[in-house]
């Protein structure tokens, strides 16, 4: 079995390479391998249910892929299997795929918290990384009659009675959650009580529906989130988690955490990874085919459709940021009390 | 009034060919992925927005999506009815009455009830929405987590009317769908529980994964175990009689659980954690307790299955409320359809209706006409529907079997979860040949979950504090009629029970 | 309450369902007891509700298994009667589908294929006429299920299935 597999690899490998040693003799370009990938389809795999956001990024790129014409000639399949924040497709991708460059996997900084939180026996670090290709910023938000006007308000409130603030975002472990912990963190309050203060809700609505009815006093979600709201006076926006400021709906940008002056920097950010084992020729084509589509007119509509920030890393510094992220994210959600 | 003039704008914006005819795919894709269990309207409109973005008509988009939606509930009722295989949560309750109908060859009658329910239930809370969704809208965010665990408790007293005739079974199915919404992750703190170290139950057990087990799969395994017992042919189709294949006594008990069904649907569905099962149950256990003819409830009585497809209906309104006014999604089929929107850079919320006024009337618009298509789509159509039956009963339910896998496997390529689905199949063939009722096991799967989160949220935000469950007035009067809804009914039957253990008693017996 | 055409299951079928559910009952109780005991129970904590799930599940199973020792004892010859359901049908028929599922989801026969001949032997399972009568009927309709699936679901949905080995 083991050794079938190896063969396969070695075989694929060698196909490609004479592939693209053909190529070049032909047409001499300075990309050899790249030219001759996707040698068959290409399978893209969402590690999530057929619409959730994972998908829509797996559907988005293997719509770009073929309206670029990037292919190859071949074509390009979406596939879900869905589970345990991804974590299931990320077993799936490492046990069954290893080797092989036609299968893709879309990835993502929830799924880091997925394998802490589910416990999962594999990890991000076990596949190939191939590239970061979107970012959203989170934002913090209260509502307007709120007595917190400025981050610091907040933070101080929360360090001063960790119980006193009530938050409220996505799931447990998720995002939202992870956002929190760094804050307390950051702002040197008790991180595992103010953690325990964090609601999940199922979505953005259910937690909207909590902020408006008083239930909760933070709101922590993605920056278009909240948008319409704050955009009618119903809620304020505190700070965004990015690098720079944005407009979250305020008609002016709203600050960062940084300006703030505490040192918390989380983006929501997606990516994709190849199955381990690969060749380093295939590893350098894959590379080279997300690098194109990167650069395609198509792509950067579809960025601007989805309202998704580009935020590209690929090669050895995605692999290097996964690895950061991966241990950063970890260390968290343990302070937190929930990496146990 | 402003909202009718603009109303009228609307429907000279959608009455054009173009519009009409998103509407009438809109409603024609609705209706088939209503009948397969498990592909619902939420994935097809999350799948169909690439293609929607292509054609690039915000309106025409909408317009078809909000097709989809209604047109899938119109089509779930029709398989619920038939075959006893509902494709979602809020199809159950149509399916206790509509499948007994159908055995006892009043297919026809039930098809109708249903879909002239949805259409009165879509035009009364069309016109609802046209004039109350701003008010309505912030009284539904007013509901606080105390709130919601009162209310589905008084949800869970109340509907164990669903129950049936026997009461210890009847609670040993709302058991397990209880157990079986306990599976899975904690939603609250991250921790496993019941997962017996599988990962991918770690996610808990999905609604669509436990209907299509218990109905579509077991029904399948039940029909298999009893082949020799079954007649060949199905029933004769009852002579149609009357106008729309009600007869004048079907019309007369039709018409007001239509009404309350709508009652109930309307606010639920703009309720943030709402949602349409709710109403479908409360009004099914509505019109039994009040039926005149209780024996009638479990054979086929029409006021089960015109109640709940009305509330199925209405809370699709109600949902809009919500969405439209504050871009609060409280289903996944709104919530897809709140994506869609900011596709096409329009964020639903309190600006809405100022700033896209010619689009949101215009949606409204789309919905009468809608359902005016979906109800002159559907009544013919029962003609056809009705064929189903004629189908040779191996190739109808392995068919079944092949679209239950399909709507569990395509949608999440997760081999635990059809393995799931056929084991819950197994367990609901036991339970149709010992006489437990399947119905209550849903019941209890959704409303479990909603009680215990919303008891510990509301827990968490009092910082431990039980008394605010007592305080709040909201809360307490919810809690107070829970009580009374289950303490009156048994009452006389109480009184009435010790006097039959006192004539026991004097007859001597055992 | 008993329809027609459906009697009431056997009073032995009822009472080693009831054995069965206590049992299952009990062991789910127990699980979520050692769980309780190991992270501590508190009102608003993940412990809380297994606890009374599982708790109710034990005294709902005690009260049936009650009513079917009552049965059992009041059982009469009349009682046993009773068309009897046959096991062996079903119980194919659930190997089929896990069989088909294993195939769908790890070999390559693919999706047109695997439905084809599920179908076939699903709708044998379900019949009772014998094989050589209605094998063409069932092959064809199969076939055209599994085609009009597989293409509605790849081309208008964009949901793959498996291709398997068949050029499509």
């Amino acid at each position: 079995m083991m050794r079938r597999r190896f063969l396969g690899i070695a075989v694929s490998a060698l196909v490609l390479g004479a592939a693209g040693c053909a190529e070049q003799s032909v047409g001499g370009k300075e990309e050899p391998a790249a030219a001759a990938y996707p040698s068959k389809t290409l399978q893209i795999m969402a590690p999530a249910a057929a619409g959730g956001g994972w998908d829509t990024t797996a559907r988005s790129m293997q719509k770009a892929l073929q309206d670029a014409s990037l292919l190859n000639g071949q074509s390009a399949e979406v596939r879900n299997v869905n589970g345990a924040a991804g974590t299931i497709g990320l077993a799936e991708l490492v046990s069954s795929h290893s080797g092989n460059a036609h299968q893709l996997m879309i990835t993502g900084l929830v799924m880091i918290g997925g394998v802490v939180t589910n416990k999962s026996q594999v990890n991000l670090t076990g596949t190939t990384p191939i590239a970061t290709l979107t970012s959203e910023s989170e934002v913090v938000v209260v509502r307007a009659d709120s007595p917190y006007q400025s981050l610091k308000d907040l933070l101080d409130a929360a360090k001063a009675d960790p119980t006193a603030v009530k938050w409220g975002g996505g799931s447990a472990g998720g995002t939202d959650h992870i956002l929190v912990g760094l804050l307390a963190k950051a702002a040197g309050a008790d991180a595992k009580t103010v953690a325990k203060q964090y609601v999940a809700y199922s979505g953005g609505g259910e937690a909207k529906a909590a902020l408006l009815s008083g239930d909760i006093s933070v709101g922590v979600s993605g920056a278009s989130e909240f948008a319409d709201l704050v955009k009618a006076g119903d809620l304020r926006a505190l700070a965004v988690s990015g690098a720079a400021p944005e407009d979250v709906g305020a008609g002016t940008p709203t600050p960062t955490i940084k300006d703030a002056g505490y040192e918390v920097e989380l983006l929501n950010w997606r990516g994709v990874v190849a199955p381990p084992g690969i060749s380093d020729a295939d590893r350098t084509a894959v590379i080279g085919l997300v690098d194109k589509l990167h650069a395609s007119d198509a792509w950067k509509q579809a960025l601007a459709e989805k309202k998704w920030q580009d935020f590209y890393k690929s090669g050895d510094e995605a692999k290097a940021y996964f690895e950061s992220e991966s241990t950063r994210i970890t260390s968290v959600l343990a302070e937190i009390g929930l990496g146990q | 009034m402003n909202a009718f003039a603009d109303l009228v704008d609307g429907f000279g914006t959608v009455l054009t060919p173009q519009n009409l005819l998103y509407a009438a795919i809109g409603v024609t894709v609705g209706t088939l992925v209503g009948m397969l269990p498990g592909i619902g309207p939420a994935l097809t409109i999350a799948l169909l927005l690439p293609v929607a973005l292509e054609l690039d008509d915000p309106t025409g988009t909408l317009i078809m999506f909000a097709g989809i939606y209604y047109g899938a509930m119109y089509g779930g009722s029709t398989t619920s009815i038939l075959l006893n295989t509902p494709g979602e949560s809020a199809s159950v309750a149509t399916s206790i009455e509509g499948y007994q109908m159908a055995r006892r060859g009043r297919a026809r009658a039930a098809l109708a009830t249903a879909a002239i329910g949805s259409f009165v239930a879509a035009i009364i809370t069309t016109v609802l929405l046209t004039f109350v969704t701003e008010p309505m809208a912030r009284l539904a965010v007013s509901f606080r987590a105390s709130d919601y665990f009162a209310l589905a408790l008084l949800a869970m007293v109340t509907v164990t009317a669903v129950v049936g005739a026997s009461l210890v079974r009847g609670l040993m199915s709302l058991t397990f769908g209880l157990f079986l919404g306990v599976v899975g992750i904690d939603a609250l703190t991250g921790q496993a529980r019941f997962t017996f170290g599988v990962a991918s139950m770690l996610d808990g057990i999905d609604v669509v994964v436990v209907i299509v087990g218990l109905f579509a799969v077991g029904e399948a395994l039940f029909i298999a175990s009893r082949l020799r017992d079954l007649p060949e042919k199905p029933v004769p189709l009852e002579p149609a009689t009357g106008f729309a294949w009600l007869s004048r006594a079907d019309w007369a008990r039709s018409w007001r659980p239509w009404l309350r069904g709508t009652a109930l649907g309307f606010p639920f569905g703009a309720l943030p954690s709402g949602g349409a099962e709710l109403p479908t149950f409360l009004s099914y256990m509505y019109e039994k307790r009040r039926a005149k003819n209780k024996d009638e409830f479990g054979r086929g009585a029409i006021e089960g299955v015109a109640g709940p497809e009305a509330a199925n209906n209405a809370s699709f309104s109600g949902v809009l409320v919500p969405l439209l006014t504050l871009g609060i999604p409280t289903s996944a089929t709104a919530a897809v359809m709140l994506a869609a929107f900011s596709y096409f850079n329009l964020s639903p919320g309190p600006q809405l209706f100022q700033t896209q006024s010619s689009l949101v009337w215009a949606l409204i618009a789309s919905l009468f006409v809608g359902n005016v298509l979906l109800l002159a789509l559907n009544l013919p159509l029962i003609r056809l529907w009705v064929k189903v039956l004629q189908v040779p009963r191996p190739l109808l339910y392995a068919g079944i079997l092949v679209f239950a896998t399909l709507g569990v496997y395509a949608v999440s390529g997760n081999i635990v979860d059809v393995l799931l689905a056929y084991g819950i199949g197994l367990v609901a063939m036991l339970m149709r040949h010992l006489d437990f009722p399947i119905a209550p096991a849903i019941l209890g799967l959704i409303l479990g979950p909603l009680m215990e989160t919303q008891f510990r949220r509301a827990l968490l935000l009092a910082d431990g504090d039980l008394s605010i469950f007592v305080t709040r007035p909201l809360t307490l009067a919810l809690l107070l009629l829970a009580v009374a809804a289950l303490a009156l009914p048994h009452l006389p039957k109480l009184f009435r029970g010790r006097r039959a253990d006192r004539l026991a008693v004097v007859t001597g017996e055992d | 309450m008993t329809e027609p055409g459906r009697p009431e299951a056997s009073p032995l079928a009822g009472l080693a369902a009831g054995v069965v559910l206590v049992a299952a009952g009990l062991a789910l109780f127990a699980r979520a007891l050692v769980v309780g005991a190991d992270r501590g129970v508190t009102l608003g904590g993940p412990t809380f509700a297994p606890l009374v799930v599982t708790g109710l599940w034990v005294v709902v199973a005690g009260l049936y298994l009650g009513t079917q020792v009552v049965a059992w004892r009041r059982r009469t010859p009349a009682t046993d009667d009773g068309p009897r359901p046959a096991w062996r049908a079903p119980l194919l028929l659930l190997a089929l589908l896990v069989t088909y599922a294993f195939v769908l989801k790890y070999t390559a026969v693919g999706y047109v294929l695997a439905t084809l001949a599920f179908y076939i032997g699903a709708a044998q399972l379900l019949s009772t006429r014998p094989f050589r009568e209605v094998i063409a009927r069932d092959a064809i309709v199969g076939l055209a299920l599994s085609l009009t699936v597989y293409l509605a679901f790849t081309k208008l949905l964009g949901i793959v299935l498996p291709a398997g080995v068949l050029p499509l």
